[in-house]
């Protein structure tokens, strides 16, 4: 049995909305985050990622389910379990007429945390200089960055990251994204939900998908892009008319790009190979093409629409 | 402690807030001051001016005693040289120390539950709430501190503001011919004030509250000023005699004052008015339940409602 950090059972959440209808965020979700690393919380936007998030902090109280975080009940254990913890739900969130030292010096004194923790942890998010700055003034990548400062003034065992790149300039997002890895290598275990996939994908040890607020897929990264679409093959030679022949007439998919032929469904790629050469064709270049996780999202949420549909 | 002091750190910080505190610690003095300017002892100079005016009048009216006096006996017009025409009322001191401190409730009670109000308000408006709930994830407690900080802040700003104005009222009847105040009426008035600031205080308190529940400064401002302007109004027209010894402002002056008299004429035409006595200790039992039942509700429903 793995060392579960988050552990939730038919998680439900339904809103009801001003015109009395009744709004379903989250639905039946299971779900399982293993002690280190970093996990990816993946769906498109309004599948209940951020509900789940919030409920998880108990800032948002479920409707059915449960929720266990470091084996503690939750909402019920939460003071035993948020020193632990560090968030960023949605956007950052401070008192605009602040700077953003105050912000963090109050987060502290309430925490019970050292003052001196403050400066270290702007320094971490390099915004020791504009920490006297109202926080108002900050653009959005600086209001980030607070936010994250503030999730570290805890030195947290899980972190969650909820769309932390949302509004950041690419070296924005690069420095966050190496500071996600980094605390994931130093055994803090980090959620991070976006709907950015390529961002996981290059970060994350293992994502759970979700849609409409049920669970599509979840496990390591490379499992779930490996149970996805199967692997194409780039195949270039000579004669593509004449190789595109021999491989549709083997039940292959062939698609014809200006220079390669793209090929799906062979189990091997030996076996495009020998069949070709059967024919007297010989490749110049066999490149497995490997589905990204950006593929995969797509594909496993298409076909939950077809079972929706159906 | 620590969750406290930062409850009073923020509160105090809140720009908003010490703006309003400060508007309505500046309209109670400006009221005040305009209070006793407009009860100043009539001078020498206004009594002569009125003097000769009373003058010229008996002798318009010795001219034409008719019109002044409906007789034609000029000698009637000699009463018209006893009235002072200085045109204002001097109000006695006791008079004084009854209607101030009730102004200065309203003008304090309305600021401080704005103050209360807006205090909570911006929390749910800019997220930071939801901040401090990663922190201190005991949602009463933290309920509990807000209400606390709101408490002690309004305290001490209704304590100076009415301090203030109190003594300013003693200190200038001192100075106006009539003698000093006696005791007794010294201690009528401080006890009115301390009662006022029970009210201040409640006001800033019930509007955090209800803010924490709301989870928003306009809800809570409608629903209040929307009682109090077309609430009671509408009450008042639908059953006045029943319903007027149950209202709210009726309990709370009942407090202050510490007694009030009702008087309804029914139709306009009675003789004499049915009179109903809203007295002290009922009003002040009627608004401690009142206020427990609504800080209790308000507590729960923050306790359970999702925070944004």
């Amino acid at each position: 049995m793995p060392d579960l950090v988050i552990e939730t059972t038919g998680l439900s959440k339904t809103y009801r909305t001003t015109r009395m209808r009744h709004v379903v965020a989250v639905e039946g979700l299971d779900l399982a985050v293993e002690a280190g690393g970093v996990h990816g919380f993946l769906g498109p936007n309004g599948s209940g990622k951020t509900t789940t998030i919030r409920m998880l902090l108990g800032l948002a109280r479920p409707t059915a389910g449960t929720m266990r975080v470091f084996d503690s009940p939750v909402p019920s254990g939460l003071g035993a379990v948020m020193p632990r913890v560090g968030a960023v739900v949605e956007s950052p969130k401070f008192l605009p007429g602040f700077t953003g030292r105050r912000n963090l010096d109050l987060l502290a004194r309430v925490g019970g945390l050292s003052r001196s923790r403050v400066d270290a942890v702007l320094e971490q998010v390099d915004l020791l200089e504009r920490a006297s700055d109202r926080y108002k003034g900050y653009s959005l990548g600086m209001r980030q960055r607070l936010a994250i400062a503030a999730t570290l003034l805890k030195e947290p065992s899980l972190l969650i990251l909820d769309e932390p790149t949302n509004g950041l300039d690419p070296q924005g997002i690069r420095d966050i994204r190496q500071m996600i890895r980094s605390l994931g290598d130093s055994g803090v275990t980090v959620l991070v939900s976006s709907h950015i996939l390529a961002e996981i994908e290059q970060v994350a040890d293992s994502v759970t998908i979700v849609r409409r607020g049920r669970l599509i897929a979840t496990g390591p990264v490379t499992d779930v892009v490996g149970s996805g679409v199967t692997a194409s093959l780039r195949v270039r030679l000579a004669d593509l008319d004449a190789a595109a022949s021999v491989l549709q007439s083997s039940r292959l998919a062939v698609t014809r790009a200006s220079d390669h032929l793209m090929v799906d469904g062979a189990d091997e790629p030996a076996d495009v190979t020998r069949l070709l050469a059967e024919h007297g064709l010989y490749v110049s270049e066999l490149t497995p093409v490997r589905p990204d996780l950006e593929s995969v999202f797509l594909d496993l949420t298409r076909e939950d629409e077809q079972v929706v549909a159906s | 402690m620590n969750l406290l002091r930062s409850e009073l750190v923020r509160f105090a910080a809140r720009r908003a807030v010490v703006l309003l505190l400060l508007l309505g610690f500046v309209l109670a003095l400006l009221a005040v001051g305009a209070t006793l300017w407009n009860n100043r002892p009539i001078t020498d100079a206004e009594r002569a001016e009125s003097t000769a005016l009373a003058q010229q009048d008996v002798e318009a009216c010795q001219e034409n005693p008719r019109r002044y006096v409906g007789s034609n006996d000029p000698a009637r017009c000699d009463q018209l040289s006893q009235n002072l025409y200085v045109g204002r009322y001097v109000a006695p001191f006791d008079q004084l120390a009854a209607d101030l401190p009730q102004a200065i409730m309203g003008i304090l009670g309305f600021t401080a539950l704005l103050a209360g109000t807006t205090y909570v308000g911006a929390e749910f408006a800019s997220g930071a709430l939801s901040n401090t709930l990663l922190f201190w994830p005991n949602r009463l407690q933290v309920w509990l501190a807000k209400v606390v900080a709101v408490t002690v802040w309004t305290t001490l700003f209704a304590a100076v503001t009415i301090g203030l104005c109190l003594l300013a009222v003693a200190l200038v009847a001192e100075t106006r011919s009539g003698g000093d105040p006696s005791q007794a009426q010294l201690l009528r008035m401080a006890g009115r004030g301390s009662r006022v600031l029970v009210v201040v205080v409640a006001s800033a308190v019930l509007g955090a509250a209800l803010t924490t529940a709301l989870r928003a400064t306009i809800a809570t401002t409608g629903i209040v000023i929307g009682y109090l302007l077309v609430g009671e109004t509408l009450l008042r027209a639908i059953a006045a005699t029943t319903v007027e010894p149950w209202l709210l402002s009726i309990r709370v002056l009942a407090f202050v004052r510490p007694v009030v008299r009702l008087e309804d004429y029914g139709d306009g035409f009675a003789a004499e008015p049915v009179v109903q006595v809203v007295p002290f200790w009922s009003s002040v039992v009627y608004l401690a339940v009142l206020s427990l039942v609504a800080l209790t509700a308000c507590a729960m429903v923050f306790h359970r409602r999702d925070v944004p």
